[in-house]
């Protein structure tokens, strides 16, 4: 009867100590991530990150190629540790943003100055590209110069939609900017390095410049 | 009295011409949805057909209807599956880990799963698929840009990263024939062949500007292809040749297989089988 006692206090302790154990302080990591295709691409990703200990509730979008998942707080992952590893497991980070613990906020877009809506102007550009990916690629590109209020590229019409203060940044830097991340426009033509780089289904057919 | 013979039998000849020369085409027949699975791999195991459903990491048995009949749980992330009337043959993405699975009513739910040694020096990287044929297997190694093939006494490794004959840009899905061994090689947008050597032999599809060349399946006449971004699939004579483009259901569809002369095609991310089957072209032209 004393084994029996014994035991089940020892499971007792146990479960305590589990319980506390998964309701340790987590931080919460969202990266937005060029190249996730498709489910391959995808869980691809994941298994790489497995190779960090302790990580949970990974969530992967595959069209939007946001991907998720939080971490003990007590290992203080940073933001370059995510970004070496999401380019390790061969994909390009584009957005990064932890939620901490204890309530504070990282972001790769921090130091971005807020715009005065009055300012704005809308311009459409044409930009060569393929999928979702390319979208996700292409709005980013524009979307982290300073004085670029909003962009939407359309998959059908490949058309740039912008909002920005021209006072602050000009058509021609967004054009170039967009063609550096891989994506022809019809002003720019990108590199032939970068454009070789893009995962292979983002790989649009060359724009005649 | 001979007349009526030799008119009934040239008759009989004419129209057996006229039957061998009808041509048939896969059309659009329905769309099962499948409610929670989001189908990676497709097999028939004997009459049951069997999904892997990579996001919810299981391998389930559905009916006509697309309901769950069963389900083999806390798998790793299935990929391309495999059968034969007694066996599905498992590859495992995320753990690296290839078997078959029994039914074995001693198991708690009611199937043994046996992991395979591959007698390869390098280990496994994300297997995206298995094939099984007359004792016979191939794995298609997706981050190590390889096949494996067991002839049943020894395992060879073909290919590696490139965009030349033989060499692989992620292959995801494979398939053993008679004598050859087909890849879907996904990010070089193509199939190839190979002999049980691993030597080249041909390839099909570069020139049709596919876009994650995902799953195949071979038949007798034909070798179909999931074109996962265009929302297509192509349907290849033996030698190549194009012979037909599904796109009715058809949206970012990872698998394919023919069974009772039906063509299953899965759509992953809407969650859904898509049902073609056979009819004679219309625009036929008889002798």
């Amino acid at each position: 009867m004393k084994k029996i006692t014994v035991v089940f206090l020892l499971l007792g302790v146990v479960g305590s100590f589990s319980g506390f154990a998964q309701k340790k302080a987590m931080d919460v990591f969202m990266v937005q991530v060029d190249g996730l295709g498709c489910p391959f691409c995808a869980y691809g990703l994941e298994k790489k990150f497995k190779e960090f200990r302790g990580i949970k509730n990974v969530k992967i979008d595959i069209e939007t190629g946001d991907f998720s998942f939080d971490y003990p707080a007590e290992k203080a992952l940073t933001l370059e540790a995510v970004t070496q590893q999401v380019e390790k497991a061969g994909y390009t980070p584009i957005t990064s943003k932890i939620v901490r613990a204890n309530g504070t906020v990282e972001s790769s877009e921090d130091g971005k100055s807020a715009l005065d809506p009055k300012n704005l102007i809308s311009k459409e550009v044409h930009v060569a590209g393929n999928c979702e990916q390319c979208r996700a690629r292409i709005e980013n590109a524009a979307k982290r110069l300073n004085g670029v209020g909003a962009a939407s590229w359309s998959e059908d019409s490949k058309l740039l939609s912008l909002s920005f203060d021209p006072s602050m940044v000009s058509i021609e830097k967004i054009e170039q900017s967009v063609a550096n991340s891989g994506h022809d426009t019809n002003g720019h033509r990108a590199k032939e390095k970068v454009y070789n780089k893009l995962p292979k289904c983002c790989q649009y057919e060359r724009l005649e410049q | 009295m001979k007349y009526p013979y030799i008119l009934l039998a040239t008759f009989l000849v004419l129209t057996s011409c006229k039957k061998e020369e009808k041509q048939l085409e896969w059309t659009y027949q329905k769309t099962v949805k499948l409610d929670g699975i989001n189908p990676i791999g497709i097999a028939a195991k004997g009459n049951e057909l069997w999904l892997s459903d990579g996001d919810h990491n299981r391998l389930v048995q559905i009916n006509g209807q697309g309901e769950i009949l069963k389900s083999i749980d806390s798998l790793d992330r299935p990929m391309h599956i495999d059968a034969d009337d007694r066996y599905l043959f498992l590859a495992e993405y995320g753990n690296d880990r290839v078997s078959n699975i029994a039914e074995d009513k001693n198991q708690s739910n009611g199937f043994k799963l046996t992991p395979f040694w591959v007698g390869v020096k390098d280990s496994l990287d994300a297997p995206a698929s298995i094939a099984y044929f007359d004792a016979e297997l191939a794995i298609a190694d997706f981050y190590n840009n390889r096949i494996l093939f067991d002839d049943g006494k020894d395992w060879i490794a073909f290919g590696k990263e490139g965009k030349k004959k033989g060499e692989f840009y992620y292959p995801t899905d494979v398939q053993i024939t008679d004598s050859l061994i087909w890849v879907a090689d996904a990010y070089n947008n193509r199939i190839q062949a190979f002999d049980k050597k691993g030597k080249f032999v041909k390839m099909m599809g570069q020139d049709q500007k596919m876009n994650a060349a995902t799953g195949l399946f071979v038949s007798k006449d034909e070798v179909l292809v999931t074109d996962f971004e265009n929302k297509r699939v192509l349907v290849f004579n033996h030698d190549g040749t194009l012979k037909q483009e599904l796109k009715q259901g058809i949206a970012k569809a990872t698998d394919l297989i023919i069974k009772d002369k039906v063509l299953h095609v899965i759509n992953y991310r809407s969650g859904e089988l898509v049902l073609y089957g056979l009819q004679e072209k219309s625009n036929e032209t008889n002798l």
